[in-house]
């Protein structure tokens, strides 16, 4: 709870989530079977089972708006004071991309709107100046809007092949919380200058997959700590949090994530930590299963998967987030469930919406992203429709979808399908 | 704690972590992953050495090791002899 200036205590949380898992999804046990790989081996360390796929009329501006409109539609655009884009994917290194959906959604002229980036982090970076901005007060109680939006970069024939996708996330926060409540004094810090995975131009996303693995650990263990030493109250890692949503560039990471807490805390044997992961953390990775990366909106997706599942939640239950963003950064913070948030997810259906996906085999999958990696710095660029050949017929048409309809001297032109 | 002795740690963790491994057959100019360690391995193996030595490296200078022999002399560094 957050300290209002006459003294009493206003809430700040989570009033509406929605998740926007692309048109197309990749099977990863095929993809490993084309690379000559075990395919039950690669599902079983990665924990992915497929990945998202957009078509080439899809970039994170379309991603991102898609997830919000079914938020968006349903309030007074006016009702919203701030919009933040979180984003290490943007499609403009000047122009932030809040402003193509500002316009797209057709919010209001006077919604103060940018872009934040720190790599995966960039998500929660921006929930949290939104968060600062709904407990000053200032913006008289509007709502803030904030969007997380990231797609994987061609890595055909790769060995980070396996740990690629993308997500979409838009999440309405408010001081009339419905999903979550925030814990704003339960929360911990840890940064360090490194290059782990980057991405120096529109192209490239490069890194060191151990180096990267090694910064998450560090960072998870010094953002632990940071918690631990300022959570009002104290804090016990067993007994207070109920669930614990880890950041995943790819789901397998959550075992080893949570199996270096565990341990900080209390030695355990593994087959206790295997317990206590598949009771308070595989409830949160169900659809990052499905999505792959989920990047900026990772700790998003996990909320979402939770609250759409069927495990016994509690109003109340405090759930324990760890966030990363490579370079690097890493958080950990805590919220508590409200009461009836099972209802009210449910209502936005990610599960169908995850299951109409469109199966992409795996030469539609390269064919597509080797021609985004040669288009996407050009000056004009019209997305062919009709490949893959019936998706914009049958995922498109008339479904009231923002898609890219063309880029012209670099100026991109966005249209509702 | 003498440099053979952090090896000795070093092998007995990484029996523990990885099938069909016994201690008597790692041989320290070897990397972990000639024994069939992945990254997740790797990195767990090296939480349980710093934590039963008693130091806290930063994971992020061991990514280019090559060897357990390698892992050991950072170790060594962090190691109050």
């Amino acid at each position: 709870m957050c300290r209002k200036a006459q003294g009493t205590m206003m809430k700040i949380g989570i009033e509406n989530l929605n998740i926007y898992g692309c048109s197309m999804a990749l099977d990863q046990g095929k993809l490993a079977e084309a690379r000559g790989k075990d395919p039950q081996k690669v599902v079983k360390d990665f924990l992915i089972d497929t990945r998202s796929l957009n078509p080439l009329w899809e970039d994170v501006v379309t991603m991102g708006a898609n997830a919000a409109k079914p938020i968006v539609e349903n309030i007074d655009p006016k009702s919203i004071g701030i919009l933040i884009v979180g984003t290490e994917s943007s499609v403009d290194f000047g122009k932030p991309i809040s402003t193509n959906i500002t316009g797209a959604l057709g919010l209001p002229p006077n919604i103060r709107n940018y872009e934040t980036k720190h790599a995966c982090y960039s998500g929660i970076a921006a929930m949290d100046a939104a968060v600062n901005w709904l407990a000053s007060g200032f913006g008289d109680g509007r709502k803030a809007l904030v969007i997380s939006s990231d797609f994987s970069r061609e890595h055909l024939r790769t060995k980070e092949e396996f740990v690629l996708g993308g997500t979409a996330a838009a999440v309405l926060l408010s001081d009339t919380p419905r999903l979550l409540e925030f814990e704003p004094r339960r929360k911990g810090t840890w940064t360090t200058d490194i290059y782990d995975t980057f991405r120096p131009s529109a192209r490239a996303e490069v890194g060191n997959n151990e180096v990267s693995l090694y910064a998450y650990m560090d960072a998870l263990e010094g953002a632990w700590g940071d918690y631990v030493s300022r959570a009002e109250g104290g804090t016990d890692f067993d007994g207070d949090h109920r669930w614990l949503c880890y950041h995943t560039p790819f789901p397998g990471i959550a075992f080893q994530a949570h199996r270096t807490l565990c341990n900080i805390n209390a030695p355990r044997r593994k087959s206790e930590v295997i317990e206590d992961f598949e009771r308070r953390v595989v409830p949160t990775l169900q659809f990052s299963r499905r999505l792959g990366s989920t990047y900026g909106s990772s700790n998003f997706v996990g909320i979402a998967a939770l609250l759409s599942g069927d495990s016994k939640l509690g109003t109340g239950d405090r759930i324990g987030f760890y966030a990363y963003g490579s370079g690097a950064i890493g958080e950990f913070w805590s919220a508590r469930l409200c009461d009836g948030a099972r209802a009210e997810m449910k209502k936005m259906d990610i599960q169908s919406s995850l299951n109409a996906r469109m199966n992409a085999s795996v030469e539609e999958y390269e064919k597509i992203e080797l021609h985004r990696s040669q288009v996407v710095e050009l000056p004009d660029f019209n997305p062919d429709r009709s490949f893959p050949g019936g998706l914009w017929e049958s995922a498109y048409r008339g479904r009231e979808l923002l898609t890219l309809e063309k880029v012209e001297n670099y100026v991109r032109t966005y249209a509702w399908s | 704690m003498t440099r053979f002795e952090v090896i000795e740690v070093m092998k007995r963790i990484i029996a523990d972590n990885l099938d069909d491994m016994n201690v008597d057959n790692i041989d320290p100019q070897k990397s972990m992953k000639d024994y069939g360690a992945n990254s997740l391995d790797m990195i767990e193996v090296v939480s349980c050495s710093m934590r039963e030595l008693n130091i806290k490296v930063p994971r992020a200078e061991l990514a280019e090791i090559q060897d357990i022999d390698g892992l050991a002399d950072k170790f060594m560094e962090y190691i109050d002899t």
